[in-house]
């Protein structure tokens, strides 16, 4: 009889009556190694048996906090906020770039940015920057959508929200802009922490090819 | 460029996040604290997890049983985090507990204490797989092929190995139980 199997018999004595469990204990009752596995069964059971300390909610909460700011998915978001520096590549297609700085002000009037053309139909890329002193975890970023236009992949969508963390310095977020109707629109992006928030509302134009 | 991710008209990827790991953290807790022997281990483990969990919430949210996505990286983290529990920060007794006290105790609970004693200590000896394997199936009451689909090992490969891990857990036990008899009667009387 093998040990893995005299050991099953033995713990499970009890599920499965009578399998082999006379061959079983005479096994066990020659051999070290099935000895020393029950000895280690009985501490397994103890273990079972202990009571599991009870985790604080805070415990729960830093859990998630802690992953929210530091998981690779928040670096990944960074492609939507990223830094000037390795948004050069894009410059090529974007339509508008907008730096504002981090005012932290309250209800300030939105930033006022340059128009921007889209031709009908088709995405253009339009890059909004902003400046933060320092790195800031979980600002809240809301995208809302007025008139004729939309961002590609997110048809019918009015309205986006999301949370992202900052990096100090210049922040970069582009857009994939459609204007879907020819008397254009307008896109309003704010960026939230706390209580501060910082507006952009980009006009947009479309333009029909000839 | 990044996708936002948002749920139109429902909570935010942050919300959702927050509400999974708020319903599966005492169970990954209980299977990291009986890996580790330790609170604190336990906690950082478990947060290894919440950060792996996180840019992977939109797959996470779609499977049936969420739990068991969860507790396999745990699993797999135990074990590729190895340095960090390894013979180390495991508890190898409470430091509230009056191991030895001016006091007199009951018999039994100086017993007790003396096999919690033993078991940590020969805990401490074993490597994270061995304690993976144990206890998936010798505490948790994992079935074979359950361990099979959380640890990706063949069944046989599991059933050998599992036999390994109590034989030399066993004999652990038998030296600590010796040390622990030298201890009470050093003149072996």
């Amino acid at each position: 009889m093998r040990c893995e199997d005299a050991i099953d018999s033995i713990r499970t004595v009890g599920a499965q009556p009578g399998v082999g469990l006379r061959d079983a204990l005479d096994h066990a009752a020659d051999c070290a190694d099935c000895q020393a596995a029950l000895r280690a069964l009985e501490a397994m059971r103890a273990l079972r048996d202990e009571p599991i300390p009870i985790v604080d909610d805070a415990v729960i909460e830093h859990a998630v906090e802690y992953a929210l700011a530091t998981s690779p998915s928040q670096r990944y978001r960074r492609g939507f906020w990223t830094g000037l520096a390795s948004g050069a590549a894009l410059a090529a297609t974007l339509a508008a770039l907008v730096v504002g700085g981090w005012l932290w002000d309250r209800g300030v009037a939105p930033v006022a940015v340059p128009e921007v053309r889209a031709a009908l139909n088709q995405r253009s890329d339009v890059t909004v920057a902003v400046e933060s002193p320092e790195p800031l975890a979980n600002a809240e970023v809301r995208v809302e959508l007025r008139g004729g236009v939309e961002l590609a992949g997110y048809a019918g969508q009015r309205e986006l929200r999301w949370s992202t963390n900052l990096d100090r310095g210049v922040n970069q977020l582009t857009l994939p802009v459609v204007a879907i109707d020819a008397g254009g629109g307008q896109v309003l992006v704010e960026v939230t922490h706390g209580q501060k928030r910082r507006t952009f509302v980009l006009d947009v134009r479309a333009t029909v090819p000839i | 460029m990044g996708k936002p991710t948002v749920d139109p008209g429902g909570a935010s990827e942050q919300e959702r996040f927050a509400a999974l790991i708020r319903q599966h953290y005492q169970v990954l807790y209980r299977a990291a604290y009986r890996l580790t022997r330790s609170e604190v281990d336990a906690e950082d483990l478990v947060q290894e997890v919440c950060v792996r969990a996180y840019p992977r919430l939109d797959e996470v949210e779609r499977l049936e049983q969420p739990r068991g996505w969860l507790l396999r990286v745990l699993y797999r983290l135990f074990v590729d985090l190895r340095r960090r529990y390894e013979r180390k920060n495991v508890r190898a007794i409470d430091e509230n507990e009056e191991f030895v006290s001016d006091e007199p105790s009951p018999p039994e609970e100086a017993e007790r204490a003396l096999d919690r004693w033993r078991i940590e200590d020969a805990w401490r000896h074993m490597n994270p797989e061995q304690r993976l394997l144990l206890v998936l199936h010798d505490v948790e009451g994992y079935s074979l092929a359950e361990i099979q689909v959380l640890t990706g090992l063949k069944e046989g490969t599991i059933k050998s190995r599992l036999h390994r891990a109590r034989v030399r857990l066993g004999r652990l036990l038998q030296r600590g139980q010796a040390v622990a008899a030298l201890i009470a009667d050093p003149r072996g009387s």
